[in-house]
């Protein structure tokens, strides 16, 4: 084994293991699994990605510093673990490239930010499974800086660490999503009847 | 009502500012405009207010009974192996 990374890192003991899993891993568990249904829409396939996330830290747990950043930790291992498991295996169209999506995404109208299209009243009046499937339809690498940011409450550091890119990738990322969110619920909006046509 | 001529600017501070990832500085600046201006100070209710929607209407699953203790079974099955 590196000696090196022996010195680094905590050799854990089997109650170690057990209180870091009790005090710092599990009370996650109802995030990880929303995060896990929100990348699948399927509950069988979100049960299976939380359950191999907790094995996979379980297994790496000695990569684990006690008292640094659980959540993103197990987040950032949910995420790999959809990437190179699950997708593959998963009859959803495969991925489609970041860079295409984002200069596709770039080119357009989608940077201005549109809040002031969208009213407070009309969204109030949504019911909630509205909302959540104007945040399901986006792509899945937009819909998941929302979930990271605007439901989980990340940071833009812990985000560039979850998900291997940049922070101002994090940032324009971010920030497009947010667009296309306001976009689709604006349109539903409409659709629904919440909001006159004009 | 005539727009903010710095518009883009402050929407993008405005962002920023409600991730809470800005500057005292920064912050400070962009209260101080809002006082004075009203299509900003209006977008920063209306933001915040969104923000604040959108977390309350999408619900959440409850986590499957069992999932937890099936985790431990599977963790114990790695750990006598």
């Amino acid at each position: 084994m590196n000696q090196m990374s022996e010195t680094k890192r905590k050799r854990y003991s089997e109650a170690e293991k057990t209180k870091v899993f009790d005090i710092e891993f599990y009370p996650h568990i109802d995030s990880m699994y929303n995060f896990a249904y929100r990348l699948t829409f399927d509950e069988d396939d979100a049960k299976d990605l939380v359950q191999d996330t907790y094995l996979k830290a379980f297994r790496f747990i000695e990569s684990f510093q006690k008292g640094t950043n659980a959540k993103a930790w197990l987040f950032r291992i949910l995420k790999n673990s959809f990437i190179n498991d699950f997708r593959k295996k998963s009859k959803e169209p495969s991925k489609v490239d970041y860079q295409e999506v984002e200069s596709y995404y770039n080119s357009g109208d989608v940077d201005k930010t549109i809040t002031t299209d969208l009213r407070v009243d009309s969204l109030k009046d949504m019911m909630g499974d509205e909302v959540t499937n104007a945040l399901n339809t986006l792509d899945v690498d937009f819909r998941t800086v929302i979930i990271l940011c605007d439901l989980e409450g990340f940071k833009y550091d812990e985000m560039a660490r979850i998900l291997d890119i940049p922070i101002g990738t994090v940032r324009s990322r971010l920030h497009r999503a947010r667009n296309l969110l306001r976009e689709n619920l604006r349109v539903y909006a409409k659709t629904m009847g919440y909001v006159k046509k004009s | 009502m005539t727009n903010c001529p710095d518009e883009e600017r402050c929407l993008h501070l405005l962002e920023v500012i409600l991730d809470d990832e800005s500057t005292p500085e920064a912050e400070q600046e962009y209260f101080e405009h809002i006082d004075q201006c009203w299509p900003c100070y209006q977008n920063y209710n209306l933001e915040k207010a969104i923000r604040k929607l959108i977390k309350s209407k999408i619900e959440n699953k409850p986590v499957p009974d069992g999932l937890i203790k099936s985790i431990k079974r599977e963790i114990e099955k790695i750990t006598i192996e």
